[in-house]
């Protein structure tokens, strides 16, 4: 497992992928937090970081697919997927090492925006800074968020050998997990009952809970239930493509 | 034996199945059981031990009615928008006027879920509004289709009087 999350690394590091990941994260991160008056920070007159924290999920939306549309399906494309399965490691193995490579970009894309912590707390006025404790929350919803994201990823990536199907695949997963089921508790139809189990059936909800500052059981018990599941469909998928079951 | 193809399929799908039917039991069992860490420094979103003392006095439910006027922020996050119908049905008789929930202005402690229009607590809740915090929502004022600003049309006719 580890050699597969080794090579994994090396591979995101050696090709331009990984390098141009990051740095369009930060840069539109940057250009909207900073530059861009009508979502700046330093706009808002709060010491705070919600900017980033509403701004990050819709840019994983599109950063994450991409990060880990390649790691399976290229593997079935280049044909190495059949090298890999004569070797002694399980399915889980396989999934386990991409899927923490994959992660492991996403956690590096993230913690340079500590300097907008920094920058925040340099600009607050004389005891006003931000919420340290409340920001320590929101990036781990952030991470969790990312956690739950890859695994979507992983998964689109292991049902094709054409990237650009599981970058789209993926893409289109997530979005009807973090918006979806947000947008359809709102539809007159579910007014009155339906609408607050659909709407706790989505990420958005749990994501803005523990974006607060609140660490809540229920919150991360979803968050990793989510991935769990998903990554246990790549596995399948991932059996299913080797052995033919 | 040989397994066949498709029997391998349906063991896969029912194993699927198995396994979102333990998930969701699990997540049921986490809203049951479950413990929160308010990261926030001043402990924004943990009710204060002498507001759990004053609910745990009550003894009927209380109604909270808020009513606004003039431009209030509009609440950002999560929280409900409102009605698509609000401007559908525009009819000339404005029923009792209450903020629309977009208007509500954020409290110091935001509730969890939604500014809510009316607080529902009863005693021997334990933690009425933090374990469960649905809130019935009111219809918002009918407003003139020409500005369909959501902060901008609250009427204050038929208002009852605050006096």
């Amino acid at each position: 497992m580890y050699a597969i999350f080794k090579k994994d690394i090396h591979q995101f590091f050696s090709s331009i992928t990984g390098y141009v990941a990051i740095i369009l994260f930060l840069l539109a991160n940057g250009l909207f937090l900073f530059i861009f008056r009508d979502t700046s920070l330093l706009e808002g007159g709060y010491a705070d970081l919600d900017g980033l924290f509403e701004l990050a999920p819709m840019i994983f939306l599109l950063l994450i697919p991409a990060i880990t549309m390649r790691s399976l399906a290229d593997e079935y494309r280049s044909g190495t997927m059949e090298l890999l399965s004569t070797k002694p490691v399980t399915p889980w193995q396989i999934v386990w090492g991409k899927y923490w490579a994959c992660l492991l970009i996403v956690v590096i894309a993230l913690i340079p925006t500590a300097v907008y912590y920094l920058a925040i707390s340099a600009l607050a006025a004389q005891g006003n800074g931000p919420d340290t404790g409340s920001i320590l929350g929101s990036y781990l919803g952030l991470f969790l968020l990312g956690g739950v994201f890859t695994a979507i990823g992983l998964w689109a990536s292991s049902l094709t050998s054409n990237a650009v199907v599981a970058f789209l695949v993926a893409i289109f997963t997530c979005f009807i997990l973090y918006n979806g089921f947000d947008a359809l508790s709102k539809l007159p139809v579910f007014e009155g009952g339906a609408d607050y189990y659909l709407a706790m059936a989505g990420i958005r909800y749990h994501y803005t809970s523990i974006s607060r500052g609140v660490a809540d059981t229920r919150d991360i018990v979803y968050f990793a239930s989510i991935a769990g599941l998903m990554l246990y469909l790549t596995k399948i998928s991932l059996e299913r493509k080797i052995w033919q079951g | 034996m040989e397994i066949t193809r498709k029997d391998k399929r349906k063991q896969y799908l029912k194993r699927t199945l198995g396994l979102v039917a333990v998930i969701i039991a699990i997540n049921v069992a986490a809203g049951y059981f479950h413990t929160r860490l308010d990261l926030t420094a001043e402990k924004r979103y943990t009710l204060a031990p002498s507001t759990r003392a004053l609910l745990q006095k009550l003894d009927a439910p209380v109604e909270i009615e808020v009513y606004l006027k003039g431009n209030t922020p509009r609440a950002s996050g999560s929280y409900p928008t409102p009605r698509a119908n609000s401007w559908k049905n525009s009819s000339n008789t404005a029923a009792t006027i209450s903020a629309s929930p977009s208007s509500i202005p954020v409290p110091t402690s935001p509730t969890p879920c939604a500014p809510p229009s009316r607080i529902r607590s009863w005693p021997g809740a334990s933690s009425p509004l933090t374990s469960r915090c649905r809130t019935t929502e009111r219809t918002p004022t009918p407003r003139s289709s020409s500005s369909p600003a959501p902060s901008s049309g609250i009427k204050t006719a038929n208002r009852p009087s605050t006096s």
